[in-house]
Parts: structure tokens; sequence; C-alpha cells
């Protein structure tokens, strides 16, 4: 799940988890899925048995995330006692087992210490061993690794994509990092102003992208691969900024930033619709069609702009 | 931790020095002639007065006094009242009533005050909630004399639940309502300050963390919540107690209880020395001890404070 700053893409993990805060946050329309099980106006006990036990969730900042007055221990094994009736004791070498599964040396010695203790490439490895303790079938990552450095960011990204590959766990990765996302993604979905404008599998995002904000994205960071780019072009920032999401702009919310809104643009809202049969490839413009046939050889968002 | 302890042990002896050193200056230094009105309308004799001066060391200069003093109460000899009363034995029937009171006016504005704070914490906006920020503002705005007098005079006097006067030797149940008039006050801030802290740490991350590993609300509010927001709640009553018991006097007076409260009034007015100065050493200490309490409990609660 891909998007700037501030375009909803937390708000939509949290709805996913169920754990949006309410009031003041408030669903008004739209559906959660999970294997099949609606989960929007789903009893609440039964939404509390899925976390955990089917999804779990990974924050950007692990320090604030984890409980500062309990041991990585005590907050690990809270889950093999509460949702598993294990005994303290068997809780607890259960969660330094987990430790040890999330590669953090010591494991025995450290289930004891609390977060403060350790540095941050390993608390997130505390909150990764916490979200898989009870073997989810869905782990969503919101920006696991935006606070980290880049070798250690690199470390927890292997360590994710090596988890997800061992227990066939689903993996929904959010991120602003366009780099990150193509080389584990297999679909990606672009955020804007709260609501998905793009959605397919990675190499067609890629190749062709159909909305202009993803477009966007891509001119603002170097390319991954060689096929279209010019190498050594100047990296190009999507312009203006991104909308306030209690006045967003009417029709497509894109359209102030976009260099090639039209009439319509301003006036109709584009829902997200199929714009390329056989690729489930959705995008949310009116023009989607276009881009997709100007494939990779797209002029830049800031050509277009000043030309 | 012990030696962190030891460090705090060591810590309060000058402290300790320090403060019953002024409080000693201080009440010797009320007047400039110690037997003012000491003998009734008659200049005090010259053996009386004799006396008195070697019993209180008067040629000395105030620290050599103070220090002869202390060294007498090393001993545990807390001196004699001008009259020859032994101190240590008016201490001795006086203290324990109000340490009694203090800690009853403790445990009511705990228990009261922090379950109607976690009440109204939780439950968020709404009837619960005002009743409680309401009757805390009521709380907080009476004078304690006032809430002791109307409570006095409706349940003693009108409905004749409690007695108007506490016994000598007063049970935990005589000293119900002293103690509620006591705690009142300190009772409305805890509720207000639990009730701040929760509200506080019901947005943080770590409790969302706790909600999205399919913890019970129950355990989330009671574990994840509950302990962060007592911190400052904790660190609040432990420094509570010396206030209640150096504020022990109006209640004292207003329920006759024979506390230090009236023992302190009776020795300011007559200028007797070796009781205010007894009682107040004794308060010292008591709050210091409070004091340390707390720190070590704050460690025990907040594991980020580490005293080594
Ligand atoms: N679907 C929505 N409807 C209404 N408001 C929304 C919606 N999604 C997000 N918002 C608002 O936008 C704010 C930012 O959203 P969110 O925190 O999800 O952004 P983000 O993409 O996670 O940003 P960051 O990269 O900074 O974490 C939210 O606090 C919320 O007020
Ligand atoms: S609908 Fe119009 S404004 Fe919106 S992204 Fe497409 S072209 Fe741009
Ligand atoms: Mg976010």
């Amino acid at each position: 799940m891909l998007g700037e700053s501030g375009s909803g893409k937390s708000v939509t993990a949290q709805t996913v988890m169920g754990i949006l805060d309410a009031p003041p946050g408030r669903i008004t329309a739209g559906s959660v899925r999970f294997r099949g099980e609606e989960l929007l106006g789903a009893d609440p006990e039964r939404r509390r048995l899925l976390r955990g036990e089917s999804m779990a969730m990974i924050f950007q900042d692990a320090l604030s995330a984890l409980n500062p007055v309990y041991s990585v221990g005590f907050q690990i094994a809270e889950q093999f006692r509460f949702r598993r009736g294990m005994s303290r004791k068997d809780a607890t070498a259960r969660a330094a087992e987990m430790l040890d599964l999330v590669r953090i040396p010591n494991a025995k010695q450290r289930v004891k210490e609390y977060p403060h203790q350790f540095s941050g490439g390993m608390r997130q490895r505390v909150m990764i061993a916490m979200a898989l303790a009870l073997d989810p079938d869905l782990l969503i990552a919101d920006e696991p690794t935006t606070a980290l450095d880049v070798t250690v960011q690199a470390q927890i990204m292997d360590l994710l994509d090596e988890q997800r590959r061992e227990r066939g766990m689903g993996l929904i990765l959010i991120t602003h990092d366009l780099g990150v996302v193509a080389e584990v993604a297999d679909r990606i979905a672009v955020m804007y102003a709260g609501r998905i404008v793009e959605h397919t599998n990675a190499a067609t995002l890629y190749a062709r992208p159909a909305h202009p904000y993803t477009r966007g994205l891509m001119d603002s960071v170097p390319r991954v691969d060689d096929a279209g780019g010019v190498r050594g072009a100047p990296l190009r920032p999507v312009p203006g900024l991104p909308p306030s999401l209690t006045a967003i702009p009417r029709g497509c919310p894109f359209h102030p930033r976009c260099a090639y809104a039209q009439d319509v643009c301003v006036d109709e809202y584009p829902p997200l619709r199929e714009v390329e049969e056989g690729h489930a490839h959705e995008a949310a413009c009116h023009f989607a069609e276009r881009f997709v046939a100007e494939g990779p050889d797209r002029p830049a968002t800031q050509e277009v702009v000043s030309g | 931790m012990g030696r962190y302890t030891l460090r705090r042990l060591l810590q309060l002896v000058p402290v300790f020095l320090g403060t019953t050193f002024i409080v000693y200056a201080l009440v010797w230094g009320l007047s400039d002639d110690p037997f003012a009105g000491k003998c009734g309308q008659r200049e005090c004799s010259p053996a009386y007065i004799a006396t008195m001066t070697e019993r209180y060391n008067l040629d000395d200069n105030i620290l050599v006094q103070y220090l002869k003093y202390l060294g007498a109460l090393l001993t545990g000899d807390f001196g004699q009242t001008f009259s020859g009363t032994e101190v240590s034995s008016l201490i001795a029937t006086a203290y324990p009533v109000t340490i009694r009171l203090a800690l009853v006016a403790l445990l009511i504005e705990a228990v009261i005050g922090i379950l109607a704070g976690i009440v109204s914490g939780v439950r968020g906006r709404g009837f619960v909630d005002s009743l409680v920020l309401v009757s805390t503002l009521f709380l907080i705005s009476l004078p304690v004399f006032v809430t002791g007098l109307v409570l006095k005079q409706v349940l003693g006097v009108e409905l004749g639940i409690i007695r108007t006067s506490v016994p000598n030797d007063p049970s935990f149940g005589d000293l119900l309502v002293p103690g509620f008039v006591l705690g009142s006050l300190s009772m409305a801030y805890v509720a207000r300050l639990t009730r701040t802290s929760l509200v506080e740490n019901a947005r943080a991350d770590f409790v969302r963390t706790a909600v999205a590993k399919g913890l019970t609300h129950r355990r989330v509010v009671g574990v994840h919540m509950l302990r962060n927001s007592l911190i400052p709640v904790v660190t609040f009553l432990g420094t509570d107690l010396g206030a209640l018991m150096g504020g022990a006097i109006v209640t004292e007076g207003v329920f006759n209880i024979r506390g230090i409260g009236g023992l302190v009034f009776r020795g300011i007015l007559q200028q007797d020395t070796a009781t205010v100065v007894g009682i107040v050493v004794l308060l010292v200490i008591v709050y210091l001890v409070a004091n340390l309490v707390v720190d070590l409990l704050y460690a025990v609660l907040d594991p980020r404070i580490r005293y080594d």
C-alpha cells in the first residue's frame, strides 16, 4: 500500500484490523472481507478473536507502540497466556523462543528486559515477534522501517519477507517508499486522499501506470528499472501538497495537482474501475486508458506542466 | 536498587538536620523572652528561670542548644514541657491517633478517588463523567472545616449516625467520617488526576497495540492503561500523607479528636517549644519516609526510571 503521508494508509489498516479510534473515527460505507467473511458490522467479540490470531499488525514507531512499563517478554507472553491459556512460565518460555525466531541475540536473557533497553532495530524485531506469536494468516506492517536507518531497514525487510514465505502468511506492507515496494510486493494499491486510486500487480504498475498520481510518485524516485527512464534525469517531486482530508476537492481529488486535468475532472468524481482487460488493473482516473496505452515512455509530469 | 535506597536514606540525613534546625530555631525565636507569660501575671521566680534555663540549655547559643536537643533525641528523649510532662508520652498518645486518621483519609482518597477517576476516564463523556467532574469541583471549592462542620451537624447532630466527638482510642469506624473530611480535597484531586491520566493514555500507541493483540477490553484498560496512568497518582498520594498529617489540625478540631493537631496548637499558644519541635520533627520524618517510599514505588511502576 503506497501513498504520501496523510493519504489514509494507517486509517485503512486500522479499519481492517478493527482498531480505529471511534470516535472520532466513523465508518460510513464500504466493506472489509477476510477469507470471505464481512468484518464491518461483525460482532466486536468476533473481531477481537480475529486480531492476533488471524490478523496482526506492526507499527512504525516500535518504541511508542510497546508498553514502556512491562518487559517485552511479558508483552509477548500475554498473548500465549490470555489467548492460549498457557501458564505464565510456559508463556514466557514461548516468548523467548519468539525472540530467538526474530534473531534477537541472547533471547533468554533479553526477554526480561524493557522496550527502552533495546535498539530501534531490535525493538522492531520485538514488535514482529509479538505480531507473529499467534501465527496469524495476515500481517499488516505499517511503515515498519521508516524510523530505522538504511542497513537496519534492509534487515527488517528481509526478516519480514522470510517469515512471510515460511509461514505462507499474507503481508500488507504500508510504505511511502517506492523502492521498498518494488522489491517485495506482488500487488500494489496506491492511495490518495483516503482512497485507492490505482490497484494492480507490481509489474503492470511499473510498466503501465494508469493514474497520473502513480506516475508522479515514480518520477519522484530514481528509476529501479533501466527500461524507461533517462539515466541521470533529475528527480521530480509531485507538485503541490496532498489535500486536507477534511476538505477533499470535488471531482477528482487529484485535479488541483494533476497536469492532465480537464473540465470533467473538476466536475465528475472518477470511481475506481477496471482499466485493462485481463490484467486486474484498476484505476480511478477519467483518462486511465490513455495513460496505460502510453506505457513506460510517458512524459514526466513536470515536462507536461512546463510545456 | 539496594544502593539507590541506601543513597536515598543517606540523603535524608542533611534534609532532616536542616529542617529540624530551622524549626527549632524558629520556635525558640518566636519571642525574645522565653519566659514571657509563663508564670501568669507575675514575673517568673529566679529559681524557675534557673531550672528552665538548665533544662533547655538556654545559656548556650542556638546551635549548641540544637545539638544537645538532637543528642537527646537520638536516645529517644524528646525532652519535657515547661510544666514537666515528658513530651514523648504526649506524643505517644497523640501520634497514633493522627496517623490512624491520616491513613484512613489516605485510604478513602485513594480508593474512592481512583475508582471515580477510572469510571469517568474509561466511560468518557456522559452522566458519570459529569457527575465526577461536578462533585470533585464541589469538594475542591469547599474549605475542609465547612465540609467537616456540615457533615458533623448533619450526620452527627441531626441524624445521629456518628458521634460528634471521637473517643480517645478511636476505631477505624469512628474515624471514617473525619477521614473522609480530611481526605476529601485530595480525593477530588486524585479522581481528576486519574481521569486525565487515563484519557491521555487511552490515545497512546501502546494501548492501540494491546487492542491489536486481541486482548479483552478489561485487560487493555486494567493492565495496559491503568499502570501507566497511576504513576502520577501514586506520587501524589505518597507526598500527600505528610500533608494530611500536618493538615489534620482542622479536622481534629471539628471532631474533637485528640491527635497532634491540638497538641501543636496548644504548644504554639503556650510557646511550649519542646512539644512543637518534637511533633514537627516526627512529621518531618514521616514526610521524608513517605517520599522515599514513593520514589522506590516509582521505580517499580516505571522501569525507565533506573536507580543505579
Ligand atoms: N478514509 C478517510 N476518511 C476521512 N478521513 C481520513 C480517511 N483516511 C484518513 N483520513 C484522515 O487523514 C489523516 C491521516 O491519515 P493516516 O494517518 O491514515 O495517513 P498515512 O497515510 O498513514 O500517513 P503517514 O504516512 O504520515 O503515516 C487521519 O488522521 C484522518 O484524519
Ligand atoms: S481524473 Fe483528471 S484530474 Fe484526476 S487524475 Fe485523471 S486526469 Fe488527473
Ligand atoms: Mg501512517
